[in-house]
């Protein structure tokens, strides 16, 4: 379970998050959507411990800074982060290795549904942007984590690796792991989400439920987003 | 009047970067200091001479300064044979070379621009003005000279790099007939400096000197021709001093006109290179390293050990393997050979002098290796190991490399200073323990001041808490040297004092920053 309590993160005097909160549920799939700026990876970045912040972050109870909380989570940047100098398979074992797991059949699945087998002996520079964001996303998940933040996973790539990711968030759900998405391809998510957060400037301005399997759904998410971006533009 | 857009363009640049450096009160800093540690240096020369002052040989100046003009000279125009030379950026690729305007003008403005990148290149040789004056008695206005030569031999390799590649890039039978011309005369003059050095064994440095003065060195292409100008003013010899001039005159006309009109499409030749300077530029704006390897061997596959923090340190191993660095850095080598030469006209002023010196070139020289690169990617931050341990293993692949650096550094002085044995493995250890107190400075500007985003502001920091981090150590040494106990030589106390003293400063601070991978942020 992943828990944000009273996040507020500043850069000098702009604040790009104010005050967030909220959980998400084991076997659940959170997404955040927004427009360019709106604070969505900021919120990603101190999940992952990669900044400071006031307020406080939890995973399974535990501080999101500590030895185990970083046990549990998996991060896939926004940008693909592959080393120059690794191979596809190093990148795993390296992975493996760091996190003490080894598991060289799920290595290998991963790289085989993500059509990485082939091209387990190139370097990390010599890939292409989209391969690069694909072992980035296999490296996130080569040590089984608990709670998985995705920062825009489907930027990028191409629609064969798109139905897989899609069909892996579904296991993961499945499976009851944690599941954060963050992104603006809001037709790319329609299906499978649990609970929608809508960012503006650093805050949530609506936050949704999917009622789309009940067909109790009034307004679809697409339409909830506009209704919010746009009023607030237009206010602007 | 409607002003040409290539006037217009390098006007506004100008203009421009000009008001950005009064908007950032960081460059402006930086500018000011740059310029105060120009004039302090250039004040703490005059006070240490007067009329009584006894020179060196000026000829020694000069062929040591026409041998760093063919180096560099050789180096950048080596270049033509890989990745090409470019004296264009992006904007440049994109906006003019596109633009309905004659390559050849283009090709003016991208030499116009090369010139004062290359002058800026050189503003190091101003900070050497103390020593130089002190030893040799030159004046500022040789030293801009030197300056613009040094600037000059960098346009003129620059323009030979871009020529080579223009020319033999997709040819290699050209390639080739080009590679031979070039190695050729490197080879022919290596071999005719041996030759002569060889026939007198006992006066190696007094042949070198006149070997560096000769008509045979005037007339290497390039470095020799610019090296030729510089000797002609500094020794007042008007012929040699036009003879250099005359050559690279024609030189650069030649090859600008074999690039210009014997080979109009250029724009091709240097798209490549362009695009991976921007992407290095754009790299480093974000506070990314990039890998600046050309193509790679990747040879063995796997870590083969390391489990939790370990693992860096094997990766690292693995990548620096990858990168052909092995051991030493191509700066530290630079670094190192500078050291050697400064200590061979400043023997005379004793191994304090010249351990302050080297020192202060490794402050420049020592950076943490792959941790700085580490920083940049999220994993060193998500791997559940202590942050500590993290660090020690980050930065324990660098280690190596400084050993190395101090044994080759010191086993080659003694020769020049003739050291004792223990004078070497002591000046070993005690660059050994500079090298660890440089590391965990960075550690701590990481620490306190890893947000900033200015570059300039992180350097000045650095050179600040460098100085004040190895004042203890320094006193403690001045203090033991002036007690008059002496232990095996007379260097060793004091060296070893300083060492304890960096060792324990260097280890406080690592362990007192162990949290800055929890309190970092990913830039």
């Amino acid at each position: 379970m992943l828990e944000v309590l009273n996040v507020t993160k500043k850069y000098g005097k702009v604040v790009a998050n104010d005050d967030i909160s909220f959980s998400v549920n084991d076997g659940q799939i959170a997404i955040l959507l927004g427009p360019n700026g709106a604070g969505k990876s900021t919120i990603i970045k101190c999940i992952s411990g990669l900044l400071r912040f006031k307020g406080e972050i939890k995973l399974d109870g535990h501080d999101n800074k500590s030895i185990e909380a970083k046990r549990l989570l998996g991060y896939v940047p926004e940008v693909p982060a592959v080393y120059d100098l690794l191979t596809v398979e190093e990148h795993l074992e390296f992975i493996a290795r760091a996190f003490r797991v080894k598991d060289d059949e799920y290595e290998r699945s991963l790289l085989e549904r993500f059509e990485l087998w082939d091209k387990k002996a190139k370097l990390g520079k010599e890939l292409s942007k989209g391969m690069q964001q694909k072992l980035s996303i296999c490296c996130a998940l080569v040590h089984k984590p608990e709670v998985i933040v995705f920062d825009e996973p489907l930027v990028g790539l191409d629609p064969h690796a798109i139905k897989v990711i899609k069909a892996i968030f579904k296991e993961l759900k499945q499976d009851g792991r944690t599941i954060l998405i963050s992104t603006h391809m809001i037709d790319s998510v329609e299906d499978y989400w649990d609970i929608a957060h809508i960012m503006m400037d650093g805050k949530f301005a609506a936050t949704k439920l999917n009622e789309s399997v009940s067909g109790d759904d009034k307004e679809s998410l697409e339409e909830l987003f506009f209704r919010i971006t746009e009023k607030k533009s237009e206010e602007a | 009047m409607k002003t040409n857009a290539i006037t217009y363009l390098l006007t506004k640049k100008l203009k421009n970067s000009i008001k950005e450096l009064f908007k950032k009160p960081a460059r402006l800093i930086y500018a000011i200091v740059m310029i105060a540690l120009i004039v302090v240096t250039a004040i703490s020369g005059k006070k240490n001479v007067d009329e009584n002052t006894v020179f060196r040989d000026l000829r020694e100046l000069t062929a040591g300064i026409t041998a760093l003009y063919i180096l560099i000279f050789g180096l950048i125009a080596y270049n033509g044979f890989k990745n090409g030379a470019t004296m264009f950026k992006m904007p440049d690729v994109n906006l003019l070379f596109t633009s309905p305007m004659h390559p050849r003008k283009v090709l003016f403005y991208g030499l116009f621009q090369q010139l004062g990148t290359s002058l800026l290149l050189g503003v190091f040789i101003l900070y050497q003005y103390s020593w130089l004056h002190i030893l040799y008695g030159i004046n500022f206005l040789h030293l801009i000279i030197i300056l613009l030569g040094y600037s000059l031999s960098v346009f003129v390799a620059q323009l030979t790099a871009m020529v080579i590649y223009s020319f033999t890039s997709y040819d290699d039978k050209k390639k080739r007939i080009a590679a031979v011309i070039f190695f050729g005369i490197i080879i022919a003059y290596a071999i005719g400096l041996v030759m002569f050095l060889l026939k007198d064994m006992d006066n190696v440095l007094t042949n070198l000197v006149t070997a560096g003065n000769s008509i045979f060195l005037r007339l290497m292409p390039g470095g020799g021709w610019i090296g030729g100008i510089l000797n002609g003013i500094l020794l007042k010899d008007v012929s040699v001093m036009l003879l250099g001039i005359a050559l690279t005159a024609a030189y650069i006309a030649g090859m600008t006109i074999l690039l210009s009109y014997a080979k109009q499409d250029y724009y091709e030749d240097v798209l490549k290179t362009s695009e991976e300077q921007f992407s290095l530029a754009s790299a480093q704006k974000e506070g990314k390293i990039m890998e600046t390897v050309g193509k790679i061997r990747v040879g063995k596959t796997g870590l083969s050990k390391g489990e939790g923090a370990s693992a860096f340190y094997y990766k690292h191993k693995l990548e620096e393997r990858r990168a052909r660095r092995f051991i030493l850095e191509p700066a530290g080598i630079v670094f190192m050979i500078v050291s050697i030469v400064f200590a061979v006209f400043m023997r005379k002023y004793g191994i304090a002098s010249i351990f302050a010196y080297t020192t202060y070139m490794q402050m420049i020289s020592v950076k943490m290796g792959r941790f700085s690169k580490e920083l940049g990617k999220p994993y060193i931050y998500l791997v559940p190991e202590s942050s500590f341990k993290k660090i020690l293993y980050s930065i324990a692949q660098s280690f190596a490399g400084f050993l190395v650096e101090a044994s080759i550094l010191y086993i080659a002085l003694a020769f020049i200073l003739k050291l004792t044995p223990y004078d070497v493995v002591i000046l070993i250890l005690a660059r050994m323990t500079f090298s660890c107190l440089f590391t965990a400075c960075n550690i701590l500007i990481q620490r306190v001041f890893g947000t900033l985003s200015s570059r300039t502001l992180i350097y000045i920091f650095y050179f600040i808490a460098s100085f004040i981090m190895a004042a203890p150590g320094a006193i403690v040494a001045v203090l033991i040297s002036n007690t008059g106990f002496v232990l095996l030589s007379q260097y060793v106390l004091p060296f070893l004092a300083m060492s304890v003293c960096n060792a324990a400063i260097s280890l406080l601070v690592i362990y007192l920053c162990r949290d800055v991978l929890k309190y970092a942020e990913l830039k």
